[in-house]
């Protein structure tokens, strides 16, 4: 495993749009800085936004970009013929390629909350950083966990490239549009908001006066654990589907 | 509190070591029992089997070296059928270029002595006779002159003789033919003395054998032969200006029975340039043909003065 | 011992209505060269598909080696190198970089694994171009060092020469005959070329429209499409003696005492028969042998012909 795991790092080798979301994930919060210094919000206003927007609604979308560039890069290239005969059993492929996006997804979260940090230091009010830290590498992991439906997308529908980047699109755009209104709808990256929102707002005070948010909210271990669920279920199907797709 | 707490992360620690060690013991298991059943294979016979090693196993060394001895016995298995095949080759154009004048040989003479023909016409087919006889006779010689040369039973009798002089007498004797066919020749041969070790019989072969080979293949109309000679080796170059050899054909020219033209029906038996080499590197000479389609072969000899 | 590398039987293929491989028996014998020759789209490319287990098989069953290979993937895949369709690499890496990828994935026999395929193709170790820059040519010299890198016992090669200009055609031919002859390789390839095919198969198996219309050896196929004509005569040395007469310089050949070919198909025949007949020579047979292989495979394909 270790072996599919280097492997597949080398072939993502001089991929522009990874590189570029790499880049990007670095240089996130420069442009939130600036907004935030100019508007005069605290620090922990600014981590709420980037863990709002940059967590819930931009990662999945880059992480579900990635998964349909690494699913394509081996059916398109005709690799996963080569890959076939050697053999490289497809659910050690899918393995490789998940951990991977794991990878990346604790890479962005880290980079991004570490370079808002970064951005704090220039506003001054910086606090509890080794906290802030474990919540962004637990939310980037959780993340990647509720974006699996969008990996077992890019391997359905591995021979296209638009169709599974539109879905992680609607995927991750309905999902916070559900929970920015309160939805009560049962999506992973719904859920994983509604028993984060604790931990990541800035201000508890507000959130425990207003009654609605307050139902809204869910526990924290259920709903990891369903999530966890939704996962695994996602996983054995798209290893069965891989199984099955011919080359 | 804390000491159980220790003694349940100390437990964690060692089954996750065991663990670790069950699935390295596993693998090792695995890829023993792939190199056994390879290694099955290859003694049942199968010298292309190979075992794969990936790169942090263990047994990586042991599986290259493994593909490295089956490889090398490969090698020599092979080399070895090749030689045997080439002289079970050898044999059966060997019988067919025997039996071709032979049959032609026996047809004449029956209609001679049947009573076919009279007169005149019967001298003509005696004639014939006798020539397809001689044609056998030269054959069956080479042959024989080859057999013992590739059997190494061969002996030479070595002299310290004159190159060029030595050359100049074989050629004296070859000038009537090529005149009788319309060759033209062009020889080059230091005026000065050149002593080394030859044996005469062999010398005089290589050159008969090249000179009829060009006679015999070429279709050309010139010939050249020269000399060039330095302080301890000495060249002889003899060409022509015929058909040439082909590119793919070059390389084999050397070889037992190998002719140009597929069909071999061509007049002659592929003996002569085996001999020519066997006899070149008796005097621990060389030789190389070059040539392209329609220029000619140039066939270069090197001798070292001293054996 | 098993002599079979490759044995499928009844081997079908259906997409949705479309049978495009029916009830197939493909038979590659252990170190030869099987050609599969067929149009494009008469199913080569989905026998060999199935033969790896890259598609399904409708019915029917494939054996490599003597086994059936689901569920012996790891234990088989190993002995094969395969090119299907187009070779499958990653673009944005160089060809060494890809190479090394599944080299790593798959496990190498020697040290120098990587290396040494790349020469073996005449392509460059570590050269900086990436393969989406690389010719048609060197994509496929890429595929054919993937598919030797391990030193497999058997080689499926689809459509190898695709892309390749004249002189690549001729060093792939040249390499993929060394590794059969010399090294005992058993080769499996497709085309839609006939004669490449007959310059590189000993074996062959004819696909149109999904059916295998014949399956033998080229060499048979060859004797029957030789010109020659073929004389079955009462004494061989006199027919010898009269065709010589006649005909001076004539290619001939006698088999034996009673069965003579001749070779030159300019000559006349009737006249030689003639003669043959004055000189109270039995003629019990003579037949002409000038069908070409692509008149044949016409002939079998129905009038289509091959290519």
């Amino acid at each position: 495993m270790l072996k599919m795991l280097e492997a597949e790092f080398k072939k993502i080798k001089r991929q522009k749009f990874i590189l570029l979301t790499v880049l990007a994930a670095c240089l996130f919060p420069i442009p939130l800085t600036i907004v935030i210094v100019h508007s005069k919000l605290n620090y922990d206003t600014l981590l709420m936004f980037v863990m709002e927007f940059g967590f819930f609604l931009v990662l999945p979308i880059v992480l579900g970009i990635i998964a349909s560039i690494l699913f394509r890069m081996e059916n398109e290239n005709g690799t996963l013929k080569t890959l076939s005969v050697i053999p490289v059993p497809r659910w050690k492929l899918l393995g490789a390629k998940v951990i991977i996006i794991y990878i990346l997804a604790i890479f962005y979260g880290v980079a991004a909350i570490g370079a808002t940090m970064i951005g704090g230091l220039f506003t001054g009010t910086i606090s509890d950083i080794p906290l802030k830290l474990a919540i962004s590498l637990s939310m980037s992991v959780l993340i990647a966990t509720a974006s699996l439906p969008m990996i077992a997308a890019a391997v359905v529908f591995q021979k296209n490239f638009i169709l599974p980047i539109l879905c992680s699109v609607i995927y991750a755009v309905a999902s916070f549009a559900f929970s920015v209104m309160l939805l009560k709808v049962p999506a992973p990256l719904t859920l994983l908001f509604r028993c984060s929102l604790p931990f990541i707002t800035a201000n508890p005070e507000r959130m425990e006066m207003v009654e609605n948010v307050q139902n809204w909210v869910l526990p924290v271990f259920p709903c990891i654990l369903s999530l966890i669920g939704m996962g695994t279920v996602c996983m054995v199907l798209s290893a069965y589907i891989y199984r099955k797709q011919e080359v | 509190m804390n000491c159980n707490l220790f003694l349940f992360a100390l437990l964690c620690l060692s089954m996750i070591c065991a663990l670790f060690f069950a699935v390295k013991l596993w693998q090792t298991k695995q890829s023993l029992s792939v190199i056994k059943e390879a290694l099955e294979d290859i003694k049942a016979g199968n010298l292309n089997r190979r075992v794969l090693a990936k790169e942090n196993d263990r047994t990586k060394q042991i599986c290259h070296d493994i593909n490295m001895i089956t490889l090398n016995n490969q090698t020599q298995f092979i080399r070895q059928q090749q030689s045997e095949a080439s002289y079970k080759r050898l044999m059966t154009s060997l019988s067919h270029d025997a039996k071709t004048p032979l049959a032609s040989l026996v047809g004449y003479l029956e209609a001679v002595t049947g009573g076919l023909v009279t007169g005149e016409e019967k001298e003509a087919y005696i004639l014939i006779a006798s020539e397809k006889a001689h044609q056998l006779k030269g054959f069956i010689e080479s042959l024989f002159e080859w057999v013992k040369l590739d059997a190494g039973e061969q002996t030479y009798h070595f002299e310290q003789l004159d190159l060029n002089e030595l050359t100049r007498s074989i050629i004296a004797d070859w000038i009537p033919t090529w005149e009788n066919s319309h060759f033209k020749y062009e020889i080059e041969i230091p005026e000065t003395e050149y002593w080394m070790d030859i044996d005469i019989h062999a010398y005089t072969r290589i050159l008969n054998n090249l000179f009829q080979n060009i006679l015999k293949h070429s279709d050309g109309n010139r010939l050249t032969l020269r000399i060039t000679e330095e302080e301890s080796l000495a060249q002889i170059e003899v060409s022509d200006n015929g058909i040439g050899i082909l590119p793919s054909s070059l390389p084999h020219i050397f070889e037992r029975m190998y002719q140009c033209d597929d069909s071999r029906l061509a007049d002659g038996n592929g003996l002569g340039l085996a001999i020519v080499k066997e006899l070149v590197s008796a005097h621990k000479g060389k030789i190389k043909a070059e040539s392209a389609p329609s220029a000619g072969v140039t066939f270069t000899i090197t001798f070292r003065k001293a054996l | 011992m098993n002599d079979l590398v490759i044995r499928t039987e009844n081997l079908t293929k259906v997409y949705g209505e479309q049978e495009a491989v029916k009830s197939v028996n493909v038979h590659v014998k252990k170190g030869r060269i099987y050609g599969l020759l067929g149009r494009n789209g008469a199913g080569k490319t989905t026998i060999m598909k199935m033969v790896l287990g890259l598609t399904s098989i409708t019915s029917g069953e494939v054996q490599l080696f003597g086994k059936n290979i689901r569920g012996q993937e790891k234990r088989i895949y190993p002995r094969i190198g395969a090119i299907i369709e187009t070779p499958g690499f990653y673009p944005n890496l160089t060809g060494t970089e890809n190479l090394e990828i599944f080299a790593k994935l798959r496990g190498t026999s020697r040290p120098d694994a990587v290396k040494n395929a790349l020469e073996v193709v005449g392509l460059p170790y570590k050269d900086k171009k990436l393969f989406s820059k690389y010719s048609l040519g060197m994509k496929q010299r890429l595929g054919i060092a993937n598919a030797i890198m391990h030193d497999p016992e058997l080689l499926i090669l689809d459509e190898p020469i695709n892309g390749l200009d004249p002189i690549g055609i001729a060093e792939i031919r040249k390499f993929l005959q060394d590794l059969s002859k010399e090294r005992g390789k058993t080769i499996l390839i497709s085309s839609h070329i006939l004669s490449e095919i007959d310059l590189l198969a000993d074996d062959i198996g004819i696909i149109h429209e999904g059916n295998l219309l014949e399956e033998s050896s080229m060499d048979e196929l060859r004797k029957k499409n030789q010109k020659y004509v073929l004389f079955r005569v009462s004494s061989t040395a006199t027919a010898a003696r009269i065709l010589e007469q006649k005909c001076g310089g004539v290619k001939y050949r006698i088999e034996d005492d009673n069965v003579m070919r001749i070779y030159d198909m300019d000559i006349d025949l009737s006249m030689v028969n003639q003669a043959f007949i004055t000189n109270n020579i039995g003629v019990y047979e003579s037949s002409v042998c000038d069908e070409s292989l692509e008149d044949y495979f016409k002939e079998i394909t129905g009038g289509v012909g091959i290519a």
